[in-house]
């Protein structure tokens, strides 16, 4: 969302481009009506710049350690809520499971230090779920193996003061891969 | 070091542990003695690579609780795990990265058997959010 003074900038912008045809000034005032144009054009551009003031204060740093492991959690957390929608016969057993993927999300934000926690991603956000529970089965466990794996090299590449919070990530994705047979 | 000593209690604690257990749980119990084994000749392998002696182990352990049957013996097994499984946790910040890869090793394989212990008791799935936590 751009702030006031974008805004302000566009409106000028715009107030210019309505600016009479018939002003007997001419040729000088459609000169300036460029170079206002040019300089609304550079505005506009370093408003809308990512990262620059227009950024959401809630969004997630690219630049944090840990905000890959924390998207690829919440990834994995609408993948469960998009099978059990797909599978309802799997809910009681996935449940645990996704909760427990949830604790890590909470885990993550608080090391993060976010001031907006992370909501519960949309479930359609995540592939439909295959249509029967043995190949919605298989589907997590590939999906849990990819991100075990992530969290490993997370866990051993990243600064020492994650490496604990990324091993019991880890760890318990290791041990989801056994109850999901 | 703590580790060390952790590795040598979970010896002795599946010594005790498989006097009560039969069958695909005992073979389970074995596993996790030959594994826990592994480790400690590992970390002694280190230790002295580093020029440090280790401590040797104590000839007995003092258990949490007594274990007197399959129950308690798989009860005892699973704190085993659980409490090395802290320990490897604890460790993982300090090292190079082939420390803390072996530190990841132990706690993600204690993490595991804690998981496959409590599954043995009867608890489904067994897993818990943060392991080693």
């Amino acid at each position: 969302m751009p702030d006031r003074s974008c805004g302000y900038q566009f409106s000028w912008f715009t107030f210019r481009v309505r600016g009479r045809d018939d002003d007997p000034v001419g040729t000088p005032r459609r000169a300036l009506l460029i170079s206002g144009v040019a300089a609304a054009t550079a505005t506009l551009a370093g408003c809308w710049t990512p990262g620059g003031s227009g950024a959401d204060p809630g969004a997630m740093s690219s630049a944090h350690p840990l905000s890959a492991v924390l998207s690829g959690t919440l990834a994995l957390v609408a993948r469960y809520d998009a099978t059990v929608a797909a599978q309802p016969g799997l809910a009681g057993r996935l449940a645990p499971l996704r909760a427990e993927h949830w604790t890590h999300v909470t885990a993550l934000d608080a090391a993060m230090g976010r001031a907006v926690p992370s909501g519960p991603p949309d479930p359609a956000a995540s592939t439909p779920g295959p249509a029967d529970a043995r190949a919605a089965l298989a589907a997590l466990r590939t999906a849990e193996r990819s991100a075990q794996a992530d969290a490993v090299t997370a866990c051993l590449a990243g600064p020492a003061g994650y490496a604990a919070l990324l091993g019991s990530i880890a760890a318990c994705r290791a041990t989801h891969l056994e109850v999901l047979t | 070091m703590a580790v060390l000593a952790g590795e040598h209690a979970a010896i002795y604690g599946y010594g005790v542990i498989g006097a009560h257990l039969t069958g695909a749980l005992l073979i389970q119990g074995r596993q996790a003695e030959g594994t826990h084994r592994n480790r400690r000749d590992a970390l002694l392998e280190a230790l002295s690579a580093a020029g440090t002696t280790p401590p040797a182990a104590d000839p007995v352990y003092a258990l949490p609780f007594p274990v007197t049957d399959q129950a308690s013996a798989i009860r005892l097994a699973r704190q085993i795990e659980e409490r090395t499984g802290a320990l490897w946790r604890a460790v993982l910040p300090a090292g190079s990265v082939d420390q803390r890869r072996a530190a990841l090793d132990g706690l993600t394989d204690s993490a595991l058997r804690a998981a496959r212990w409590r599954r043995a008791a009867g608890q489904q799935p067994g897993t818990v959010a943060l392991p080693g936590g």
